[in-house]
């Protein structure tokens, strides 16, 4: 079973400990690779009223579960220092933030502004599977004010440009339910038309 | 029995029959699923803790307990955390381990002769205590289940 979820809504969830049923932190940004499209872990905040970022890290291998109301880990010493899978993800990305870039087909279409990250999670991790995307294009073309648009397995993004096949926009969606299902066919179109 | 009915019910010694406090919180054990102590507050003295091997009648009225001395200072972090209250069970977040939120807790069911705690109710949802995991400063944790309410459609 697999769960759709906005990297925003992740944001600000506890961290829970197993051990001691104790909430340790609590999730800052959501991190993920463009190359692989999958979370690699998250930035933190301190508890709290006042929430001062940690300069702790908790990389996806040490997370236990990622439910829709906290994030599990073991202990609280799961939180350190970034593991290879968060370096080689920032190193990559130049901490490029996908948050605001403009989505292009590569048709050459701009579709809008990207708004939100979709997470799926599932028994084999988390991964990127699609974006809320915002715009003046949206805006006229669709009753909804957000799109929310499948993704493919790797993603182009430069620091304003995330490009996208052409074909994403047909599997564009206005809310999450039946997102899951749109996500699949345009994956099964992607295989079978390149 | 449920926590909710005890829930102030004196503590008296059976030695002097002298009211000792009233119950206002327990101290779970939560690997062997039983009630360790009594917290007992509102007496005149300053020991607040009671073993559930002291006790030696769990009844309607009141809860005896063989003398004066069985209440005793707390005698570890978690006695004391008890004591103050940050481990408080009522109305804390009872929270599955995989990360999704069942509700908030509203009573602990236990037998009163032995202390066993079967389960941990929040409202309608009742969870056996073979699933509780841990009790701490930020939820109850117990084991997720195939039969745990379904997540929220998203919006």
């Amino acid at each position: 079973m697999s769960v759709l979820m906005r990297a925003r809504e992740i944001s600000g969830r506890p961290v829970v400990t197993l051990d001691a049923a104790e909430d340790v932190a609590e999730v800052k940004d959501v991190l993920f690779s463009y190359a692989s499209t999958r979370v690699v872990g998250f930035t933190l905040n301190r508890r709290g009223f006042l929430g001062s970022p940690m300069k702790e890290r908790l990389p996806w291998s040490r997370v236990a579960a990622l439910g829709r109301d906290a994030v599990m880990i073991e202990r609280r010493a799961e939180l350190g220092p970034a593991d290879d899978a968060m370096e080689e993800a920032a190193a990559a990305s130049g901490d490029r933030d996908v948050i605001g870039a403009t989505v292009m087909t590569d048709g050459g279409t701009s579709l809008g502004t990207v708004e939100d990250v979709i997470v799926q999670v599932g028994g084999e991790g988390a991964r990127v599977v699609g974006f809320e995307v915002h715009g003046p294009r949206v805006e006229r073309d669709r009753a909804a004010a957000t799109l929310l648009l499948p993704v493919a397995d790797t993603l182009a993004v430069s620091g304003e440009t995330l490009m996208v096949p052409a074909a994403a926009e047909e599997f564009v969606r206005d809310d999450l339910s039946g997102f899951g299902s749109a996500i699949e066919e345009f994956r099964r179109r992607l295989a079978e038309g390149r | 029995m449920r926590l909710s009915e005890a829930d102030g019910r004196p503590v008296v010694s059976r030695a002097s029959a002298e009211t000792l406090g009233a119950l206002k919180h327990v101290v779970i054990d939560v690997r062997a699923r039983r009630i360790v102590a009594l917290h007992v507050a509102g007496g005149k003295r300053h020991a607040r803790l009671v073993d559930w091997a002291s006790i030696t009648g769990f009844g309607p009225d009141g809860i005896v307990v063989e003398d004066d001395a069985a209440a005793r200072p707390p005698a570890d972090d978690r006695e004391s955390a008890v004591a103050a209250g940050r481990l408080d069970l009522d109305g804390r977040l009872l929270l599955s381990d995989a990360g999704d939120a069942l509700g908030a807790l509203t009573d602990v069911v236990f037998d009163e002769g032995t202390g066993a705690v079967t389960a941990v109710e929040a409202g309608e949802l009742s969870v056996d205590a073979a699933r509780l995991r841990a009790i701490g400063p930020y939820c109850v944790l117990v084991r997720a289940a195939p039969d745990d309410p379904p997540a929220p459609a998203p919006a």
